[in-house]
């Protein structure tokens, strides 16, 4: 219907790739990577010792992780409904979802620890520990280094496929522009979105709900995926326009395609928000201890700052804020917000982790992220690194996608 | 049929309503109403058997209004929910729930959240009405012939002749001009655009209809009257069955709780074992005789007799009766355990945890020197040890003097294994240290009492 009144051929996108810039950022990045991480050791050893370290190192692992998964769930979901809006923006979603493999690489070192038997941070792996703990040791079927290492690789394994899967088979089809793949990569999504939902639960569950193994929560992987989805959308919001500042896809992308990668966010923020308050009022309700005591934790010691800042920073402000049409129109307020909120996804992971070590008489006050901010900077460099590499001089738009002209010609009602 | 002739009015004269012309794709819709917007008409639209993308920007159309209003009717709702719910929890009916403040704001929230979903709902569906003109009983654009295509295959813009801008040659040369394939004018019967009358007058017929049975229950609800009002939500308030403390006049004496036929036992009632239920070795019924007996007018205080012998106490009748000497239940460390723990829930309260009449409630009425009760005989007295044990399950089943009978609060097996407890507590003080397993016997040496 849309494309009815767009008759004209598509405009030629193949030049459209970053091979103007050289191999020069993928160096920096990975230079720049390598460098956070090193002060990042330094930083954390110095401080805090071998604990503080590895938690910088998981929630950098994760907030990037979050990026990647986001990208991967929005390729998948607009192949299943198949959307045309979004396929301006697929391909970079396509490249940001290929951040797995380097996060894959880097969460190496903390599968291998926990294989040596080492109980930082993961305190279910102290045989000691769980002997004298019913609780734990009810969990240890579950809660094993062998297990945890299986299933890690496992959600690794599947993200890496599914995500080179939906690129691979998006850049044959800028070649061929055969109609069929499409319907084969709306094929792949259908049960690639299955395993989605399932291996990013169980991936909160194992390496951040498991922090506090005595803890529980059923809808701690919707809460992860929902922050992951809003990050996602704030990066892809940025990324539009800071392509568009250096001269890229000033054709593709449109307002109109800002305004719903706005909406996107904007929903997902407030689902967050949703699944937060779900999460909580059921258990200030029921208020038994073995539950309670996690938000206690979190409401004590000047956690309970950090929490008020998630409650206004990640959505009150933003809702007041974001709402309007115009707010979400608009490149700047669009990339004001979409920072802002990339900046609370990364407090809400600070929040999930470290009050979790409290009643070990560790972090007894939010400690001050510098070394937090140089494992992001070291994990980031390294992401952004691999990512880059696999953009190389790919084309940022799938040229032959038969919903291409459907996608230029987009216009919000 | 009788025909009845009109009266003879004048003629309604049909007014120039709009003038709409046709065009053949959506491209050329949004051309001409681009080229209408621009020789500056305000009141024109555009029709189109389904929605043209971009024909909002090419019409000159603002921003709906639509949003304000659902932003306002959401944040009405959740200030409702919250007045409504400070007032309900805090004022009206405050209500612990489970040691919870009467104002919890975790528990008002989804409330605040589903009243903000409602109201933006419902407001912005009916203001969407409201702006959009509906409903709308007659349009001109209707009443032009060509412009049945409009729900099929053809597109058409229609300028108002509301608009200052119009005129019927002007407009029609600039539809032409834009490339227009047919220009029609479109008349109409002013009566046609108002309100049917009848439609008016029945709306409040029925209007006023449906107020009457709402105002005669609210009237209904509101009055005292003398006669029971109508019960309208029964909720199974009445049935056809007998409740406690109900007269009933299917009986003569007009109850409705009954009593056991003479003669018949209830189910499980059946208390054949005169050792068990009553620590008799048989019983010819001289027990429930006694028990029943009218208690003794209280005797006057007799005046000591004048030899100074005190008068010679009554035997009680009780004592002559054949008591079990021996517990009539399997004698085990289990029973011992079990009687251990109900003596300490029942009866230490009084006796004492050790039997010697000193319980946490005794200390404290003697205390209290109130005068009224009577201190519970310490278990380690030559009388109680002698009694039989029989006897002393009597005294606990139908009580003693201040104590209350404990034969509906503790079964019978464990009035027994309380009795037993009691025999094994006045063994701590009779026994001998030969009883004891020469094994244990070096452990309760070193026990120190505080």
């Amino acid at each position: 219907m849309t494309a009815s009144t767009h008759t004209a051929e598509p405009a030629d996108f193949s030049s459209q790739t970053l091979s103007g810039w050289g191999s020069k950022p993928l160096n920096l990045c990975l230079t720049v990577g390598l460098g956070g991480l090193i002060l990042a050791v330094v930083l954390g050893v110095v401080s805090g010792g071998m604990l503080r370290v590895t938690l910088a190192y998981l929630l950098s692992l994760l907030f990037f992780l979050s990026l990647s998964l986001g990208g991967l769930f929005f390729v998948m979901i607009h192949h299943l409904t198949r959307s045309g809006w979004s396929v301006v923006v697929r391909r970079l979603a396509e490249f940001i979802a290929c951040g797995v493999a380097p996060l894959g690489v880097l969460f190496l070192p903390i599968v291998v620890a926990v294989l040596m038997g080492s109980s930082i941070p993961f305190i279910w792996n102290d045989a000691q520990l769980v002997a004298g703990d019913p609780l734990l040791a009810g969990k240890a079927s579950y809660l094993n280094a062998p297990f945890f290492a299986i299933r890690c690789v496992g959600y690794f394994a599947i993200w890496l496929l599914l995500s080179r899967r939906l690129l691979g088979m998006s850049l044959l089809q800028d070649g061929s522009g055969d109609p069929a793949l499409t319907n084969k990569l709306e094929g792949l999504s259908a049960p690639g979105l299955i395993l989605f939902a399932l291996t990013i639960t169980f991936a909160a569950f194992d390496w951040i709900m498991s922090l506090d193994p005595h803890w529980f929560s059923t809808i701690y992987g919707v809460y992860y995926f929902s922050g992951s989805v809003m990050s996602f959308m704030a990066v892809l919001g940025i990324l539009s326009v800071g392509l568009q500042r250096q001269g890229l896809l000033r054709d593709a992308i449109t307002v109109e395609h800002l305004h719903d990668i706005g909406k996107l966010m904007f929903g997902f923020m407030c689902f967050w928000a949703y699944v937060a308050m779900s999460q909580y009022l059921l258990i200030w309700y029921a208020n038994i201890p073995e539950e309670t005591v996690w938000f206690k934790a979190r409401q004590e010691h000047g956690w309970q700052y950090v929490s008020l800042i998630l409650i206004l920073g990640h959505f009150a402000i933003p809702f007041v804020g974001f709402v309007s049409r115009y707010a979400k129109r608009n490149a700047s307020t669009l990339v004001f917000w979409s920072a802002l909120l990339l900046v609370m996804q990364w407090v809400d992971l600070y929040w999930l982790i470290y009050p979790n070590f409290i009643d070990k008489g560790q972090f007894q006050s939010p400690p001050i992220p510098f070394v937090e901010l140089a494992a992001l900077v070291g994990v980031g460099g390294v992401w952004l690194g691999g990512i880059l590499y696999f953009v190389g001089d790919k084309p940022l738009i799938p040229l032959k996608d038969p919903r291409l002209a459907e996608s230029l010609a987009f216009h919000n009602i | 049929m009788h025909y009845h002739h009109q009266p003879d009015l004048p003629a309604p004269q049909p007014v120039l309503a709009a003038m709409v012309a046709e065009f053949q794709t959506p491209r050329e819709l949004i051309e001409a109403a681009r080229k209408v917007r621009d020789a500056g008409y305000q009141k024109f639209d555009a029709h189109s058997p389904f929605p043209v993308h971009g024909i909002d920007d090419a019409m000159g159309i603002r921003m709906s209004r639509l949003p304000w209003f659902t932003f306002g009717a959401a944040v009405f709702g959740g200030l409702n929910a919250v007045g409504m719910q400070w007032w309900m929890n805090t004022v009206d009916y405050p209500f612990w729930i489970s040691g919870k403040p009467f104002a919890s704001i975790p528990a008002w929230m989804p409330i605040i959240f589903e009243l903000c979903i409602l109201l933006g709902c419902f407001t912005t569906v009916i203001v969407m009405f409201l702006l959009n003109g509906l409903p709308r009983f007659a349009s001109p654009f209707s009443r032009a012939v060509s412009t049945l295509r409009s729900s099929s295959d053809r597109f058409f813009v229609s300028l108002d002749a509301r608009d200052p801008k119009f005129s019927l040659e002007g407009s029609r040369q600039l539809l032409e001009s834009i490339g227009a394939r047919h220009v029609e004018a479109c008349y109409i019967d002013p009566a046609d655009a108002k309100f049917p009358k009848a439609l008016v007058f029945g709306a409040i017929m029925l209007g006023s209809v449906l107020v009457v049975p709402p105002v005669a229950i609210a009237k209904h609800r509101w009055e005292e009257k003398r006669i029971p009002k109508v019960h309208w939500i029964q909720d199974m308030d009445f049935q056809t069955k007998f409740k406690t403390q109900k007269a009933n006049k299917f009986f003569a004496d007009g109850r409705s709780m009954r009593q056991e036929v003479v003669g018949t036992i209830a189910r499980g009632d059946l208390e054949d074992d005169d050792k068990l239920f009553k620590g008799l070795e048989h019983d010819d019924g001289t027990l429930e005789r006694l028990l029943n007996a009218p208690p003794a007018a209280p005797a006057a205080p007799q005046p000591a007799p004048a030899g100074g012998a005190p008068a010679a106490q009554e035997p009680d009748p009780l004592d002559a009766l054949p008591w079990v000497k021996t517990v009539p239940i399997p004698v085990t460390l289990e029973t011992l355990k079990r009687g251990e723990e109900r003596y300490n829930i029942y009866c230490s309260v009084c006796h004492g945890i050790a039997g010697d009449g000193d319980g946490l409630v005794t200390l404290r009425a003697m205390e209290l020197q109130q005068g009224t009760w009577i201190k519970p005989v310490s278990y380690h007295t030559e009388n109680v040890r002698n009694q039989p044990i029989g006897r002393l399950f009597n005294t606990v089943t139908h009580g003693v003097r201040k104590m209350s009978a404990m034969g509906d609060v503790v079964t019978v097996q464990d009035r027994w294994a309380i009795l037993l407890y009691l025999r094994a507590l006045q063994k701590t003080r009779t026994g001998d240290p030969a009883d004891v397993p020469a094994d244990v016997l070096p452990e309760l040496k070193d026990v120190k009492f505080e």
